[in-house]
């Protein structure tokens, strides 16, 4: 009898906080860092029409650019951002992030069971504390030319085929990348390399950089070097979003999960410390996982969202959910050092 | 002081002066002001394709720099063979070339073999030239500008994005916003074997474009997609690559027009946002890269300080302002000085007018005048004249009523009403100066048989004759008056105080009236013929006297005295006198 008295109190609670917007934040400002197609500006003026809060969005398009922003300032930059959940612990670790008020948020039953056991989301959560809320995933695909490639490529390896020598698009991101070539030497953590395993990493990383025509930040940056310099095999590391907007191109390309497994990323919001309005923060969670914004991922992205089940996988589809990796400032050093040209030694020179 | 025609005059061309001069100089300063802004925006767009020229001279220039390294046999040769001498030769070419351009981060000459390998690479490290070799060379073949550049023919120049350079081992150049600029090297048979690379530090080109720039100017340069690549807040540069886009469109909202290419050029003016506290006004140019880039087009801009564009319009209204104050001031003097020129002359024949009234002549008028004013003064002096004559005849018969009015019209002598005036004037001298007087009551004996017999004409002669006789027989002082009929009186002042030498005085003075009046006297007669006859009269007179002495006594009891007197003279036989027996007090 108190649970059933305790619950409509706190339904009505939140029909009062979202039933009369506009009130409740006027003139505070939410300060989001997203990635592309996370906040479209459409979608930010219905939140911001809601709430009558300023939205001022950030877009991020890596994970090194995303932690440079969060952790030079301690998190007093922002309010609320998107972090997969792989990245999100090293945040947890340094404290940027808070844990987030679930009991705020009645559209967290619109997600799939499977987002809503947040127990078995590896990461999520700290003992009761949920720190995220997973709002879109996708897995890093390859993209191929059909006109080139005629057999669905069935392995990361294709990646060094000297047969696209000049025609691969590969992602300027370390982390993942290390673990691509981790996967293509079949060592058995990616993403916790051994010592001994670094040599071999950077001299599979650099005939990957002799392999490929070169290298790519953003979606639509990836579509059209594919398009304009007659690319054939594509490293997805936005998966399907980037099969979208290929398509949407009038490029005749296919997408295939090799049999290493995709690695995986799931995006989740989190609330910094630095939020200088967690209720606000909380809120624009909430606004995310709602009908429009879900529907955009995948219309406009090509993004899985939490609250429907994706079109774009298959159930064998094999899915390496991506995790912490053991020094993500070593990889992205090494990283850029194999970007710019160095040779190996210099590579791996401390 | 009155409200005068001067002043209502004078005041109505002042305010017709004053406005006047207000309008035409508020009309000129707005024309004037449209027209410096106008000229101050066309100066702006000037200097901004001016700067559009300097930047595609400075890309010429490097692309310039490029053929010449191009066209040296050592760096083909330096390809082809790797030649360690040829290599030094070019490098110290390179180095040549980057002491003549501090804005050259690092030129570079790249291979087409070994996944785009560095041959010779001369860097700027901390500003000095340092010459990159062996292991420290890096391959560069999977960045675009290496594969689209070796795409290109020979002569050509490929530019690259303008980004933040992050290729670790830049030097100088790392982070900072750099163009590269590359052109192929070609052997003979045509093929790319390599290509040389031109590093340029942006803010080093554009600090020197900015040199020569008002300090209150502010450049913008973006790419084709609008973001910032040079904006006077550094932190909105290259947002793209920082996360967060900072695009012109949204600064300048007119410049959408020159991305979707609808216009080559335009002038805009932005006061929101960054611009609110000091609104500006800028030109912006779209230029499409002539050369194989990356980059489309870039738009440049140029911003100035709309106060500064107005300042020269304001210092316009301040001469403005100066001159109508002026004009208003000449406006004003003028109608004042003619408010009193047409007033004077009005004011001197009001005067002269007023003057008038006072029996004066008119003087002063403006006659000679040959405008409405003179007219008006002879209107006024024939006026005066007119009024003047007939002033002096009135004069004339005002005399002549008033004589009328006391004399008698026969025989000039002054009548009953005058006689009694002077009676009784006389009466009050007398006992002022306690003097005697005498009233004689005079009867001209048979009269009424003259008149009867010989007319009236005749009757009239004999009583002008005795009026005549009557006025020779008194001394001067004393009155002779006709009362009418043939009744005469005279009154006699200053006789003696004592009583009896005055009536003494009286008696002798009517005696020697009686025996004047007794003298015939010469009668003129008209004929009915036409003819006159002269015809001697005999007549003599009765006198009546009454003494007085002081005011006791009334005129009209006096004369009843005298009166009464005279009888007593009729009865005694005529030709005599008698006193009133109330004569002597």
């Amino acid at each position: 009898m108190f649970n059933l008295f305790h619950s409509l109190f706190r339904i009505a609670a939140l029909i009062v906080l979202f039933s009369a917007p506009g009130v409740t934040f006027a003139g505070e400002t939410l300060r989001v860092l997203a990635w592309p197609g996370y906040a479209d500006a459409d979608l930010v003026k219905v939140f911001e029409k809601r709430t009558n809060a300023k939205v001022e969005v950030t877009l991020v398009d890596s994970d090194e650019a995303l932690w440079q922003k969060i952790s030079t300032r301690a998190a007093q930059d922002y309010d609320v951002f998107a972090v997969n959940t792989a990245e999100l612990q090293r945040y947890i670790g340094a404290a940027l992030v808070v844990p987030i008020n679930t009991q705020a948020m009645p559209n967290l039953v619109r997600q799939l069971p499977r987002f809503r056991d947040r127990k078995a989301i590896p990461g999520i959560m700290q003992g009761k504390q949920v720190f995220a809320i997973p709002y879109t995933y996708a897995e890093m695909g390859l993209i191929y030319d059909r006109n080139q490639i005629k057999e669905p490529p069935v392995s990361i390896a294709s990646l060094w085929d000297p047969r696209y020598r000049g025609k691969v698009l590969v992602y300027n991101g370390g982390a993942h990348n290390v673990a691509l070539a981790a996967q293509a030497l079949g060592l058995p953590k990616p993403f916790r390399l051994r010592s001994e395993d670094w040599p071999t990493a950077v001299h599979k990383l650099i005939d990957l950089r002799r392999n490929m025509l070169t290298f790519y930040a953003r979606p639509e940056e990836s579509a059209e070097l594919f398009k304009n310099r007659g690319a054939a095999l594509l490293f997805a590391n936005y998966g399907s979003q980037q099969v979208q907007l290929l398509k949407k191109a009038g490029v005749d390309v296919g997408y295939a999960i090799p049999r290493e497994g995709a690695l995986a990323w799931l995006d989740c919001w989190v609330i910094t410390r630095g939020a200088k309005n967690q209720q606000l923060a909380t809120a624009w969670i909430d606004f995310m996982l709602e009908a429009e914004p879900s529907e955009a991922l995948v219309l406009r992205q090509g993004l899985a969202n939490t609250t429907a089940e994706s079109p774009f996988n298959r159930a064998d589809d094999r899915l390496v959910w991506l995790e912490p990796v053991e020094d993500v400032t070593r990889r992205n050093r090494l990283w850029e050092r194999i970007l710019s040209g160095d040779s190996a030694t210099r590579v791996l020179q401390p | 002081m009155k409200f005068g025609i001067a002043a209502k005059i004078g005041l109505v061309l002042a305010v017709i002066g004053v406005a006047a001069a207000g309008t035409t100089g508020f009309y000129a300063y707005q024309t004037s002001r449209d027209l410096l802004v106008d000229s101050a925006k066309n100066e702006l767009l000037t200097a901004t394709q001016v700067l559009a020229r300097r930047i595609t001279s400075a890309r010429q220039e490097v692309s310039r720099n490029l053929q010449i390294v191009a066209a040296q046999p050592e760096t083909l040769a330096t390809l082809e063979d790797r030649n360690p001498a040829s290599a030094d030769r070019v490098a110290a070419l390179f180095k040549s070339i980057m002491q003549a351009n501090p804005g050259y981060f690092q030129i570079r000459l790249i291979a087409a073999t070994e996944h785009g390998m560095e041959c010779v690479r001369i860097d700027r490290d901390q500003g000095a030239l340092i010459r990159i070799a062996g292991d420290d060379l890096q391959e560069k073949g999977h960045y675009p500008y290496v594969f689209e550049t070796l795409a290109l023919p020979a002569g050509a120049t490929y530019l690259s994005r303008i980004v933040l350079n992050r290729e670790v081992g830049a030097h100088d150049g790392l982070g900072n916003p750099t163009a590269l600029l590359a052109t192929p090297i070609l052997n003979s048979a045509g093929r790319a074997l390599g290509l040389v690379i031109i590093s340029v530090d942006l803010n080093s080109i554009f600090g020197l474009l900015r040199a020569d720039l008002p300090a209150e100017f502010q450049l913008f340069f973006t790419n084709g997609n609008g973001d910032f690549l040079i904006h006077p807040d550094p932190d909105k540069t290259f947002g793209f690559d920082k996360g967060r886009r900072f695009l012109v469109q949204d600064e300048f909202p007119a410049t959408q027009m020159l991305l979707e290419k609808k216009l080559m050029h335009l002038v805009t003016e932005a006061d929101d946002g960054r611009h609110a506290g000091n609104p500006v006004v800028a030109a912006f140019i779209a230029q499409q890269v002539k050369v194989a880039s990356a980059e489309t087009s870039v738009i440049l801009g140029l911003a100035m300080p709309r106060a500064t564009v107005v300042k020269q319009a304001d210092r316009l209204g301040q001469t403005m302002a100066q001159i109508v104050a002026g004009l208003s001031l000449v406006a004003i003097f003028l109608a004042l000085i003619l408010g009193r020129v047409i007033a004077r002359p009005l004011n001197s024949m009001s005067t002269a007018v007023e003057a008038f009234t006072g029996n004066n002549i008119l003087e002063n008028l403006p006659l000679q005048r040959q405008d409405e004013i003179g007219v008006l003064a002879r209107s006024f002096d024939r006026m005066q004249n007119q009024i003047r004559h007939h002033l002096a005849e009135l004069e004339v018969r005002g005399s002549e009523l008033q004589h009328l009015a006391y004399h008698d019209l026969l025989t000039g002598l002054p009548n009953r009403r005058l006689m009694m005036d002077r009676l009784e004037h006389t009466l009050a001298n007398t006992e002022r100066h306690q003097r005697h007087g005498a009233l004689l009551l005079l009867d001209l004996d048979n009269f009424k048989t003259l008149n009867d017999s010989r007319g009236h004409e005749a009757g009239d002669q004999l009583l002008v004759e005795v009026a005549a006789r009557l006025k020779t027989s008194i001394r001067q002082g004393d009155t002779a008056a006709r009362l009418g009929g043939d009744e005469f009186v005279l009154i006699l002042e200053q006789l003696d105080g004592d009583g009896d030498a005055a009536a003494t005085q009286a008696e002798i003075v009517a005696t020697k009236l009686l025996r004047s009046l007794a003298q015939p006297y010469m009668i003129e007669i008209r004929e009915h013929s036409g003819g006159v006859i002269r015809h001697s009269h005999h007549c003599t007179s009765s006198i009546g006297i009454a003494m007085f002495s002081d005011c006791t006594v009334t005129p009209e009891e006096l004369l009843k005295r005298a009166d009464n007197a005279m009888y007593q003279s009729k009865a005694a036989g005529r030709n005599t006198l008698c006193f009133s027996a109330y004569s002597t007090p």
